[in-house]
């Protein structure tokens, strides 16, 4: 392996509108660093939703690619049983196996979803899909002691959808100082070419202190007391991002990605109910509470389309042949699929608002469709609203839902930063979640699979 | 065209490197076959021949695949579901 090494520092789901513009000043690292880089906004996948996005992001393969399209997937044929992708679940090579191939040591944190943890030339700490640290979450198995002997008690995450915000503030200082005291101790005691970990905490952050930082947020309050902790958070990252840059060597590519952004939630769409009114779901026994999808009595000879919530709806369309009680044929199919376009593309807001409604066919959006993919791909008003596939709630629109608060959705755009070795170019610029791949395998003299779509992001 | 020759032009199409779209495609039997299969499915549940190959077909291939597999043990995935769930991502 030559010697030119790269080092990729994730933060989940940060916005560019945050750290390029808003709270820049008061990042002077990340300030002092974007003078010598290539950066923007980073146009995530299609769902921009954490699982699939880093691992499109670490295999170059678009979520149609890798047959993944959010945190579960149906058993094929059945309407309820659902799976979780876990790290076997990613057929292609991420980039850390490309350089372990051509005899690099890869170093990597937190990439969701690497459990169970897989050999890899180097070290392996599975991310937050890990069940948790009692369980073996990295290779090699024994270096998880080493982690306990470094930060004690590693935490992969932290539980966001509470009212305790304090708590939850102090977890996620916990969990990310203990992080980056982890990746200190690997960037100075381990050989690497390949050196990437990933934060979640300002996707938690998001979640969990949204509304008290967006002014435009309808939650927002002036002089609120969590305010200031949201800003400290993104000045803690700063920190840890100027510790990283001092001691990475001169010669190494420094890439700083988000996944996908965040912005405020206004609420929650219950898209079942909805297609309930239009005739096309039906249930053997209506609920009298609003209840969860898989405890629904539904009446599936007669239920032609069905759907499933999240910062997403994936809608899918009971077809015979396909489905246990499928009940609409090829014939159907395509005309029953326009009719859903049409009528989802004019969905409005509780009050009558204009939304701006995205329906995509898979097939249209992906370079093929592999896996469990869905019949219709819904963003509800630009991804403001969730859907939800809960039914048996007053209205088609709520904001609470009893599982805890959640104040933040996901958005379009994450960011990205490349700074290559003794950079002294700056450009601001769009890139796409599929350059980064290239752009770590270009820089490394790795030759770019074919099924890469994206282009190497140069200066 | 008779028969071998469509069968060989739509095995050409259908070759594994083609990237498929859609949710439906084409293969061919011989028109007698599905002419007796139509018979063969009169007055039972099957709505047309295709429902009707696909079923077989999916139960042939169902016996000669193993679990779907190489997903973490069970229990892991449990845990994992319980906790997503906790956080709304399974809504």
């Amino acid at each position: 392996m030559n010697k030119k090494r790269t080092v990729v520092l994730g933060w989940d789901g940060v916005p560019p509108s945050i750290v390029f513009d808003e709270l820049l000043d008061e990042m002077p690292n990340l300030k002092e660093l974007l003078q010598s880089s290539i950066y923007g906004p980073l146009q995530s996948t299609k769902p921009p939703i954490t699982v699939p996005a880093w691992m499109s992001m670490m295999t170059g393969c678009d979520p149609g690619q890798l047959g993944m399209y959010g945190f579960r997937h149906r058993h094929p044929g059945d309407y309820k049983e659902i799976w979780i992708p876990d790290s076997t679940s990613i057929k292609y090579p991420k980039v850390w196996d490309l350089v372990g191939e051509a005899g690099g040591y890869s170093i990597i944190i937190g990439v969701p979803p690497t459990y169970p943890p897989q050999e890899v030339n180097g070290i392996l700490v599975s991310g937050f899909l890990a069940p948790d640290t009692s369980y073996p979450y990295t290779f090699p198995t024994s270096f998880s002691n080493e982690i306990t002997s470094i930060v004690g008690d590693y935490k992969l995450d932290v539980f966001y959808r509470t009212e305790a915000k304090a708590t939850l503030i102090a977890d996620l200082y916990d969990m990310s100082v203990k992080r980056h005291k982890l990746v200190m101790h690997l960037l100075d005691t381990r050989p690497w070419d390949l050196f990437i970990v990933m934060e979640v905490g300002p996707d938690r952050l998001h979640h969990g202190f949204w509304k008290y930082f967006d002014r435009n947020h309808p939650l927002y309050e002036e002089d609120n007391e969590f305010r200031d902790a949201f800003v400290d958070y993104y000045k803690l990252l700063d920190r840890n991002l100027g510790e990283i840059l001092d001691v990475i060597p001169e010669d190494c590519m420094f890439i700083l990605a988000s996944d996908h952004g965040a912005k405020g939630r206004k609420g929650a769409f219950c898209i079942n109910q909805w297609l309930q009114e239009k005739g096309l779901l039906h249930l053997l026994k209506e609920p009298d509470s609003p209840t969860p999808f898989e405890d629904l009595e539904i009446d599936w000879k007669r239920t032609k389309v069905w759907a499933w919530g999240g910062y997403y709806s994936r809608i899918f369309i009971n077809i015979e042949g396909y489905e246990r009680n499928g009940c609409v044929t090829p014939e159907e199919y395509e005309p029953l699929r326009s009719r859903l376009v049409k009528d989802l593309k004019e969905l409005k807001g509780p009050n009558g608002e204009e939304w701006m409604i995205i329906v995509d066919r898979p097939e249209d959006v992906y370079e093929e469709c592999t896996g469990d993919f869905p019949d219709l791909m819904l963003y509800l008003d630009d991804l403001h609203w969730r859907a939800s596939s809960m039914m048996g709630h007053e209205s088609l629109y709520f904001y609470e839902n009893g599982m805890g608060p959640d104040d933040a959705v996901h958005d379009w755009y994450g960011i990205y930063v490349v700074t290559p070795p003794k950079g002294t170019t700056s450009r601001r610029v769009a890139g796409s979640i599929l350059d980064i791949a290239p752009t770590i395998l270009s820089h490394m003299d790795i030759e770019i699979p074919a099924y890469m779509t994206g282009t190497p992001i140069r200066s | 065209m008779d028969i071998c020759s469509s069968i060989e032009q739509f095995g050409d199409q259908m070759s594994k490197t083609k990237k498929r779209k859609g949710r439906f495609t084409t293969v061919s039997i011989p028109i007698p076959l599905f002419r007796k299969i139509e018979e063969h499915i009169a007055d039972t549940g099957f709505t047309s021949v295709s429902s009707y190959v696909t079923y077989i077909l999916r139960e042939i291939v169902a016996g000669t695949e193993g679990n779907s597999g190489g997903q973490s043990l069970e229990e892991d995935q449990k845990k994992v579901k319980d906790r997503l769930k906790a956080l709304g991502y399974l809504d």
